[in-house]
């Protein structure tokens, strides 16, 4: 009885879930994988793909450690990993799913038992982690399967463990955030969390890759005793400890021919039965309380004291206005932040990288680099800085979205008395705060390296100011003639954006052409400063001149 | 005030979805815009307040042409659109800070009309706080704030009734009575005949794109014998099957 309303319900709510949309650059659930083959293959094509990519390494990996009879280190660095990633992604879909879905009031008022909607709500949660399950740690566990000669039972093994493997995870997960949902305010608000969330995520993405390189250089000198002790990492046995399914799944790979291998499954089939339980104890105790008020922004509903108001109603000109009206909204959208802001921010930062993480080879290469750089002329310099100029003005997608993003609600520029010029240079202003931020950490990075003086400040300002200004106006000018704005999620005006992608590909031709240019030429500073001062003067100024007709033009057709 | 003279708007080369409007509003009415859905109305408002430009005809209002100074019209105005969900990130102050820079509003000025507006829509202690927040009506309350923040003389409001509730509906309508009686205008459309009947001093009615009627409630009464109400009249007016 209880099975038939749990099964519909999973699927009613794995339909209309939104998790995916959230969380993946696609966000085309609601097209491309509406079918459920469709789904299906795109998983399986994926797992393929990654099976063929990581297995080649995993296999090369197998061979070094099996050397020195070590290959069962693989197993002990897969399982903790999968349970730490079940565990990551779970507080997000977790959130996403109980939370901040706010279908749970549609569930309500029906006739099912409250534990049957937190039972479809932790599977539509399984089902996702399943896709990580599958497209990850399914191949590599297969690859590992087939490079051991394992026999017929890994197989049912590994299928069965890592079908129950996410239980536990998952768990603990939903236990988390149902205790911090049902007692902290703080984190009732979608907006803050997806924030949070996303630049979490970017970091570890970023620490992730960093991380790895560094292991790998580490791994290709180092003494078979050295890797030993990788199996006696503390971070592996706090794993262990804290995800005991993940211990007993791979004990079971480990010793699948033994009877120590069948008990290892038979735990790990307990430990995660018990899971449940918990997980519907604490779901009855805690979600329903929890999940009213969940809102997609806070309020307080305390009105205003004088001193607020006389700050809220200080006047601003109308470009200024219109500026910071955009980059509020820019700041506190959280896709729009990690797509526009983070990003741009992060990309000077990128060349850091090579020069504090890098090996010893990378280091050198670097160096010789800047050590060249800096016996050219600052002729040369000068133009390599522009070069790099529009580089942060291409990758910075403010402008290029910035008609996009207006979405259903264009019409506003349409109604209000301020010339459409205007609401376009607002709109560059706007990217230009940012790019400005972006600016300081790549002039901070020149003085590091080449101790500028203040002429080739004021004068690089200049022409770097003139790049940007006119990178944003082409960027303004491809969203204007194809905007996207038949959008219902924020995240389809950045992302399924093909008008960003354009933006900076023609950044990137800028810059080949004037690091060419800077070899080629290797102008004295004056001359350098000179010609591209006055060629980029004039093709601001043709593109003000061009933008203006297209952009009346334009805004005579949209609505 | 407002003159519209035979605007027609074609969409797709076709579809004449306003077909020849000639309207014309003196100094202190209230007029309301009835009809069906897709009759023209939403149109009508787009051509009215610069966001589509009409294919036939001129719109003037206080004797400017919305073609020849699109800019100096626009300020002639004040727009509700009928979806209030419009910058929604945006606090209710900063909503209304912003509209009174883009309107050019000396911040006393806004500051005292910040303050009676929110008074009246009971809206003091939610203008600190995000508008994603705000129920609908209290959405289409800080919208028709923002867009009476200059102090226009013409108000467009479409569809301003939905959504309010009965004190907020009272006070609405109290202000178009008193916007009115100022020599100003207030034209907005509405599904509800009720409303138009009670606060309306012409009314006019389109249907696909045609102007059905266009007078006071009491000429549109005398068309039809005494016992029959409103909506009957309504309903043979925007009749489809002929």
């Amino acid at each position: 009885m209880m099975k038939s309303n749990l099964l519909p319900l999973t699927k009613a709510m794995f339909k209309n879930d939104e998790t995916l949309n959230n969380l993946t650059s696609k966000g085309k659930k609601s097209s491309f994988l509406k079918s459920k083959w469709m789904m299906l293959l795109f998983v399986v094509g994926l797992a393929i793909l990654m099976g063929f990519s990581f297995g080649f390494m995993l296999s090369d990996i197998f061979d070094t450690l099996a050397s020195v009879q070590l290959e069962t280190l693989i197993l002990q660095l897969i399982f903790p990993a999968a349970s730490m990633m079940v565990f990551m992604f779970g507080i997000f879909y977790v959130m996403n799913v109980f939370y901040f879905s706010k279908d749970v009031d549609n569930y309500l008022y029906l006739p099912v038992k409250a534990k049957e909607i937190l039972g479809a709500k932790f599977l539509v949660s399984l089902i996702y982690e399943y896709f990580i399950i599958g497209v990850f740690f399914l191949p590599l566990l297969t690859v590992y399967g087939l490079k051991d000669g394992s026999g017929l039972l890994y197989y049912v093994y590994m299928v069965l463990s890592l079908a129950i493997l996410p239980v536990f995870p998952l768990v603990m997960a939903s236990a988390i955030s149902m205790v911090i949902m049902r007692f902290s305010k703080r984190f009732k608000n979608r907006d803050r969390f997806n924030m949070i969330a996303g630049i979490l995520s970017l970091f570890v993405a970023l620490g992730l890759n960093f991380g790895l390189q560094f292991f790998a250089q580490r791994m290709a000198g180092a003494e078979p005793t050295q890797i030993t002790d990788l199996s006696q990492l503390p971070v592996l046995k706090v794993f262990s400890f804290v995800f005991p399914s993940s211990h007993f799944a791979k004990e079971a790979l480990m010793s699948y021919g033994e009877i120590h291998g069948l008990l290892s499954m038979g735990l790990l089939f307990l430990v995660s039965i018990l899971a449940i339980l918990l997980f519907n104890f604490l779901g009855n105790a805690l979600y329903f309380k929890g999940v009213i008020g969940i809102s997609e922004s806070k309020a307080d509903r305390k009105g205003l004291s004088k001193e607020d108001m006389d700050k809220g109603v200080r006047e601003n000109p109308i470009l200024l206005a219109y500026a910071l009206k955009e980059l509020k909204l820019l700041l506190r959208t959280p896709v729009y932040f990690l797509n526009c802001v983070l990003i741009s921010l992060i990309y000077p930062l990128f060349i850091l990288f090579p020069l504090f993480m890098g090996g010893g080879a990378e280091r050198e290469e670097f160096s010789m680099i800047i050590e060249s750089l800096r016996a050219f002329d600052r002729g040369t310099l000068l133009l390599i800085v522009l070069g790099s100029g529009f580089v942060l003005g291409s990758v910075n997608i403010i402008a290029s979205s910035a008609i996009s993003r207006e979405g259903k609600g264009l019409y506003f520029m349409k109604y209000i008395p301020v010339p459409y010029m205007t609401q376009i240079y607002a709109k560059i202003l706007s990217a230009f705060f940012v790019e400005a931020l972006a600016l300081i950490l790549l002039y901070g990075i020149l003085f590091y390296l080449f101790s500028i003086d203040v002429l080739f400040l004021i004068l690089s300002l200049l022409v770097v100011f003139l790049s940007s200004l006119l990178i944003n106006q082409l960027g303004i000018f491809l969203d204007i003639t194809w905007p996207k704005l038949n959008w219902d999620t924020e995240q389809k005006a950045v992302k399924q954006n093909f008008n960003s992608v354009i933006h900076m590909f023609l950044g990137f031709g800028l810059v080949a052409l004037f690091v060419f240019l800077a070899f080629k030429i290797q102008a004295t500073l004056y001359m350098a400063f000179m010609v591209s001062f006055i060629s980029l003067l004039l093709l601001t100024l043709g593109m003000h001149v061009l933008l203006k007709s297209h952009v009346e033009k334009r805004m005579k057709v949209l609505s | 005030m407002i003159d519209i003279k035979n605007v027609t708007k074609v969409y797709g080369g076709k579809l004449k979805a306003v077909d020849n409007l000639s309207l014309s509003l003196n100094p202190g009415e209230i007029f309301g815009f009835l009809g069906p859905n897709g009759a023209g109305k939403t149109t009508t408002i787009k051509m009215l307040t610069g966001i589509t430009d009409p294919d036939e005809g001129e719109i003037v209002v206080n004797g400017i042409s919305i073609l020849k100074d699109p800019i100096a019209f626009k300020k002639q105005f004040g727009y509700v659109p009928d979806s209030p969900d419009m910058f929604l990130r945006l606090k209710g102050i900063e909503y209304l800070n912003f509209m009174g820079d883009i309107y050019e509003v000396s911040s006393t000025l806004r500051a005292t009309r910040i303050d009676a507006l929110a008074k009246r829509f009971d809206m003091n202690n939610a203008l600190s706080d995000p508008i994603s927040s705000y129920s609908h009506g209290m959405r289409q309350k800080i919208v028709l704030m923002g867009a009476l923040i200059h102090d226009p003389s013409l108000w467009i409001l479409d569809e301003p009734m939905t959504g309010l509730d009965p004190k907020s509906s009272f006070y609405l309508k109290e202000m178009m009575r008193e916007h009115a009686d100022k020599g100003n205008v207030v034209f907005f459309s509405t599904h509800v005949l009720e409303v138009a009947e009670k606060i309306c001093d012409r009314v006019g009615i389109i249907n696909k794109g045609k102007l059905m009627f266009f007078g006071t409630i009491q000429e549109l009464k005398e068309k039809v014998s005494e016992n029959e109400g409103l909506e009957k009249i309504f309903l043979e007016m925007t009749n489809d099957e002929e």
